[in-house]
């Protein structure tokens, strides 16, 4: 007779430590998603300094919208990281126009552009943040 | 190699227009604002503005830029909001997943990538609303 026997009391808890994120992983992902709005926030103020017209319904410049965006604290809530970069108080009525456009004006959107030219380096914060929480 | 974008986008200029309800009714570019002109334009219409698109070359090794993706804001502007809304639906449906023929190029089916609510100008006369969606078009040299 051959006797064997399987013990899964190891797998089981290697199988717990993956599905369960390191609590490590999640504050360097909040890290990551609060350096990266910060980016966001600046290249959009940025961009919006860089339109070269008059701008709006009766011409108003653009010099106070760049310095309106901001985002709120980054919650983490359910293992995701979120924030939303935004205009805000009175200026924040000129980011749609400049974002989307208007009939009469062409559309800017340096909002879009901002996440866009910081995608990558996001990427690579959420690599590291991963990355140093599990080593 | 360039890749000109100006027989893309005449190619969706001409799938909207090919709507008779829109034939007339579609510019490209802003239209003039009332403040500056003696003819302003009456609501309904439909404005579309185009980037000039993002080139690339698709392959690590190569030269030659073979894909463009051009990004197109199409405005529909009605009296009210459900004016704008309503042909916002009608362009939507001649642009929405619409593959263009293009002599030199292939086409994928048109992207609706992003939209806004819909907005209201009051400083004008006549008062205006537009909605405003993005659709995206990827092309490559044939």
């Amino acid at each position: 007779m051959t006797r064997f026997e399987f013990e899964t009391y190891g797998m089981d808890a290697a199988l717990a430590y993956f599905v369960r994120t390191p609590p490590r992983v999640l504050s360097n992902m909040r890290s990551a998603v609060e350096v990266t709005a910060r980016n966001v926030k600046d290249t959009a103020g940025e961009n919006v300094r860089a339109i070269p017209q008059r701008v709006g319904p009766k011409g108003g410049r653009l010099k106070p919208l760049s310095h309106a965006f901001n985002y709120p604290k980054v919650t983490v809530e359910n293992n995701a990281a979120e924030t939303r970069v935004k205009a805000n108080g009175k200026q924040a009525r000129l980011i749609g126009p400049i974002e989307n456009g208007t009939p009469h004006t062409a559309p800017k959107k340096p909002l879009k552009r901002a996440a866009d030219a910081n995608r990558a380096d996001f990427i690579r914060g959420i690599e590291k943040a991963v990355e140093d929480g599990t080593s | 190699m360039a890749l000109p974008k100006r027989p893309l986008i005449d190619a969706v200029l001409a799938q909207l227009r090919a709507d008779t309800a829109l034939a007339d009714k579609v510019h490209f570019g802003a239209v003039p604002d009332p403040e500056h002109t003696d003819a302003p334009l009456d609501p309904p219409y439909v404005v579309v503005h185009a980037d000039t698109g993002t080139g690339e070359r698709e392959r690590l090794s190569s030269t030659t830029t073979t894909r463009t993706d051009i990004t197109l804001t199409v405005q529909a502007v009605g009296g009210t909001a459900t004016q704008a809304l309503w042909w916002s639906d009608r362009a939507a449906a001649r642009l929405m997943d619409h593959r263009p023929v293009v002599a030199g190029y292939t086409c994928e089916p048109l992207r609706h990538t992003d939209s806004a609510a819909i907005e209201q100008v009051t400083e004008f006369t006549p008062t205006i609303h537009y909605s405003s969606d993005d659709y995206v078009l990827t092309a490559r040299s044939a």
